[in-house]
């Protein structure tokens, strides 16, 4: 009689869930706030839109980091070899989320943070795209409705 | 390695060299023995693998096995 050897699969535990999505709402959220700026800065003369404008500021550039947070850990702790390989694009793509981030923290410029989100998307794309899970793009149900790449979840059957 | 392994299965392998991208393997690991991956890429210094199972990250997915580690290619199940 022949003795079969135990094979085991291998996994690490805790196993860390990485997820994309956060860096999109705060992307999004530095769009909005680049908004409701620039409908006040021309109109700062009393304290209450001065005091608004400060908080507006502030949290713009809260929302740019953990954008730029979310993203680093992701590319830092999730990617690895094979999917560097097959997204070598993932370099640059990182990189250039973290400038226009900083620029979106360096100025009003509405067109800085369309860029950010252009980039947070595409990023999410090829996360998904790693765990072989399509995406699709959505219009997100709150100001400033712009697109968000979104993964296309399974039905629970 | 689900849904295309699950414990308990029997694996069959073949002791070869002959190994290509998406191959099923056994693997003699330095830390955690015998393990069987699906390989993803193979250059000079050895095997990347990684499991089927895309909920569950794998430390040793970040490491290139040395061919000498590989035990067989699997070639039949039950």
């Amino acid at each position: 009689m022949y003795k079969f050897e135990e094979v085991k699969a291998h996994c690490d535990i805790p196993c860390a869930i990485y997820d994309p999505s956060q860096a999109q709402y705060s992307a999004l959220s530095v769009i909005r706030f680049l908004d409701l700026i620039n409908d006040i800065k021309d109109d700062l003369g009393n304290s209450e839109n001065m005091a608004k404008f400060v908080r507006l500021v502030a949290e713009k550039e809260s929302h740019a980091v953990i954008t730029k947070n979310e993203i680093t850990t992701i590319w830092g702790d999730y990617f690895k070899e094979p999917q560097f390989s097959a997204y070598p694009e993932i370099h640059e793509l990182t990189h250039s989320i973290m400038m226009n981030a900083s620029k979106c923290k360096q100025s009003l410029d509405k067109e800085n943070g369309a860029s950010l989100l252009a980039g947070v998307n595409r990023f999410a794309e090829i996360f998904w795209a790693t765990k072989d899970t399509e995406t699709e793009s959505k219009i997100s149900p709150y100001l400033p409705n712009l697109e968000i790449i979104c993964p296309v979840l399974k039905d629970n059957n | 390695m689900e849904p295309n392994y699950s414990s308990n299965d029997h694996v069959f392998c073949i002791k070869t060299k002959k190994i290509k991208v998406n191959d099923v393997v056994v693997l003699n690991h330095k830390i955690h023995g015998k393990i069987i991956k699906r390989v993803q890429s193979i250059n000079k210094n050895g095997l990347f693998v990684s499991g089927d199972n895309k909920s569950y990250d794998s430390s040793i997915t970040n490491e290139c096995q040395p061919i000498q580690s590989l035990i067989g290619k699997v070639f039949y199940k039950v």
